[in-house]
């Protein structure tokens, strides 16, 4: 019989390297993360002063810093949003006995493996007013197209737009997977009581989907609020900054073109705060309507 | 036997190698390490520069690294600084200047221009010799300077009855003008194609008598009246739809010139070669600045030189040995002939090859450089500077009233970061 001091060595001993590695590249920089914003240091420079909660403050009242927050939170609930709906409806489609199924199901999911940089190119293209497909309808048709990257609010549509795109992508494969494990006998038994088909899809195939639902949408948020890569080859923030920033966006300006990292790491622990905000309220909100997995 | 054979090999092998490893180690830290930016001609010549300074049996060897861009280069050097690396010489624009020599980043190089080693910086034209001085110190040397041109179409200039470049501002909004061509209600070609960088409009405003800041940020007037009056022409322009202010992430200003969609651009000399690589159906042409009420003056633009304080105390003066090498007459004339910069000192200048039409025009501009870069190594004063600009130009604000909250809010930021 072994001991329990043993079993205990032997479990601490499995834990260590894991624990090590997160608590010197994780916990250890959330905890320096946090003391830096506290202060007023620069990025370059040794020297810094204890501000307290100034650097928090002063993003409180901070125009560029609310409109960032802003346009994030617009950012991201739209991508998450249009993409349910989007992949949702390609996911049923995909899900019919067609012909080209597995072809349709990998150009479906081809924008998902597009690297961002790649993406964002190929909508900057798309939508050049002069040179680019829509410019040639627009031409065709005799009008002028709008100029998307040089109007804020469109600049910021684009952004919605290619993110949505990607985030459809990813979201209809495991729209897919979650229909393919509904029960055929649930249908077999609601087309017993009606013939029509959004009853059926209201009552059975969404209930069956939510816990897929839940983890597109903790999974749609997180990546949205961490989009950086569109907004930096799309549209640097602009035209006039910070009309489509976003947050982690306007992070790196702070930090690599303002040099203020103080202020940079205060932005990132609210950041981590909202973000750890947002999950919790997700969960309870899931565990309220049973969208997790078991229940 | 034989797993053991194999392990007994392996660490043979292991241990042959460990002193070439070593080797190889002390031949990287021995030699001086650049880190450059630009692509093209511009970049390839650095690389070949360093090269031939290798040829030429210095102490220790340069490797010349690319970085990327400028914004590239910056992020990757604040990385290294920050992390108490770096390299020991790096090329640096005109932005980061103030911070990284405020931040004891640079090295001094007063002492090695005034050494034994040292250059003589009264061939430099205007104050460019002194652009990289802060607070005292000598921090920056200009090696990739340009300065703004005027490119233009020739067919449009003809086919608009133009006779040639405009030399005064009033000839420049008139010509943007008479070179607009619309047909149906639909603009086929703007006079003028506008780039998102200021840049170009700071020589404008300066050949008009204005002056956005002074040199230790104590008097900011980005609502210079100069200022105010021209940024108005400028919009008027766009408001008239003879200019355009297009979307840089597509191909911006240039992609507009070169597509025939614009008949002029201001800009910089060094894509000289690709924009005329590019140009479809017409004959590109280039022309100086026009002059203004305070005739011409030129915004320098480009990258210099650093040594970097993460270079050795040992290696500095070697480190400086390249430098010096690079700002060489021949080499800088040679430098400006490959690349479309400008060969900035009066000796370089006497030798470069002027065979590219685009070299008089910059040889012409070096007498007018203003070297002042202070607009440009304050965040910002450069931020708010650039939001008012796009705003007057996309958004048709009033230009007298976005200045003076541009101004407001850079002396606001100043006042709190220094910068």
């Amino acid at each position: 019989m072994r001991s329990p001091s043993r079993d205990a060595l032997v479990f601490l001993l499995f834990c260590a390297p894991n624990a090590a590695l997160l608590l010197v590249f994780t916990h250890g920089p959330l905890v320096y993360n946090l003391v830096l914003s506290l202060t007023d240091r620069r990025l370059l420079g040794a020297d810094s002063q204890w501000v307290g909660l100034s650097n928090y403050a002063m993003l409180l009242q901070d125009a560029d810093f609310i409109r960032v927050v802003l346009n994030t939170i617009a950012y991201a609930c739209a991508v998450v949003l249009i993409a349910q709906v989007c992949a949702l409806a390609v996911a049923m489609l995909l899900n019919r006995p067609v012909w080209g199924r597995g072809l349709f199901r990998t150009l479906v999911f081809s924008p998902w493996v597009t690297t961002p940089a790649a993406a964002a190119i190929v909508w900057i293209v798309l939508l050049d007013p002069d040179a680019g497909p829509l410019a040639t309808l627009y031409h065709a048709l005799g009008v002028e197209g709008p100029r998307w990257l040089s109007n804020g609010l469109l600049a910021l549509v684009a952004l919605i737009t290619l993110g949505a795109w990607k985030e459809t992508a990813f979201a209809a494969i495991f729209y897919l997977a979650g229909l393919q494990r509904v029960p055929v006998e649930l249908y077999e038994s609601a087309r017993l009581e009606t013939s029509r088909h959004f009853p059926v899809f209201w009552h059975v195939t969404l209930p069956m989907l939510r816990p897929v639902t839940f983890f597109l949408v903790v999974t749609g948020l997180i990546a949205s609020f961490k989009t950086f890569e569109a907004v930096d080859l799309m549209t640097k923030g602009g035209p006039v900054y910070p009309d489509s920033s976003l947050f982690v966006f306007h992070l790196y300006r702070t930090a690599f073109e303002n040099y203020r990292i103080g202020e940079a790491a205060a932005q990132a622990t609210l950041f981590l705060v909202a973000g750890i905000l947002i999950t919790t309220l997700q969960f309870v909100a899931a565990k309220r309507w049973g969208a997790l997995e078991g229940e | 036997m034989r797993i053991h054979s194999i392990l007994v090999s392996l660490t043979i092998t292991i241990l042959a190698m460990t002193p070439l490893a070593a080797c190889n180690r002390a031949a990287e830290e021995d030699a001086i390490v650049y880190w450059r930016t630009l692509t093209g001609r511009a970049g390839e010549a650095q690389d070949e520069l360093a090269s031939r300074y290798n040829a030429s049996g210095p102490t220790r060897p340069v490797r010349a690294q690319f970085q990327g861009g400028y914004g590239d280069l910056r992020t990757k050097l604040l990385t290294a600084l920050a992390g108490g690396g770096g390299p020991d010489i790096t090329q640096l624009g005109s932005f980061e200047i103030l911070e990284f020599a405020r931040a004891g980043a640079l090295v001094d190089l007063q002492p090695f221009v005034d050494g034994p080693d040292g250059i003589d910086l009264a061939d430099w034209p205007g104050t460019l010799a002194d652009s990289g001085r802060v607070e005292g110190g000598l921090y920056w040397l200009p090696f990739n300077v340009s300065v703004p041109i005027l490119y233009y179409n020739a067919e449009a200039f003809t086919e608009a009855g133009l006779d040639g470049p405009p030399e005064t501002w009033d000839d420049f909004f008139e010509a943007a003008r008479r070179l607009t061509v619309v047909e149906n209600g639909r603009t086929m070609r703007y006079g003028l194609a506008l780039w998102d960088m200021t840049w170009p409009i700071v020589s404008a405003i300066w050949s008009e008598g204005g002056m956005l800041t002074n040199g230790d940020y104590s008097a900011i007037s980005l609502d210079h009246p100069a200022a105010i009056a021209v940024l108005t022409r400028f919009q008027e322009l766009v408001k008239e739809g003879a200019a355009i202010l297009p979307e840089q992430a597509a191909g911006g200003h240039r992609a507009w010139f070169t597509s025939g969609r614009a008949a002029m651009i201001l800009d910089s000399p060094a894509p000289y070669a690709d924009i005329t690589r590019a140009a479809r159906g017409f004959n590109v042409r280039t022309a100086q600045y026009p002059a203004g009420t305070a005739g011409r003056v030129y915004a320098p633009g480009g990258g210099g030189i650093a040594i970097l304080a993460s270079c050795p105390e040992h290696k500095r003066a070697d480190a400086w040995r390249f430098v010096r090498y690079l700002l060489e007459a021949e080499n800088l004339a040679w430098y400006a002939t490959e690349s479309g910069y400008a060969p900035f000192t009066a000796s370089a200048r006497a030798i470069a090859n002027d065979s590219h039409p685009e070299m008089a025009d910059i040889n012409g501009a070096l007498a007018h450089i203003q070297g002042d870069f202070s607009l440009n190594m304050s965040p910002a004063l450069r931020d708010a500077f650039d939001r008012a600009f796009m705003r007057i130009m996309l958004e048709g604000a009033d230009v007298g009233e976005t200045l003076r909250t541009a101004n407001a809010e850079a002396a606001r930021r100043i006042a709190r970061d220094g910068l």
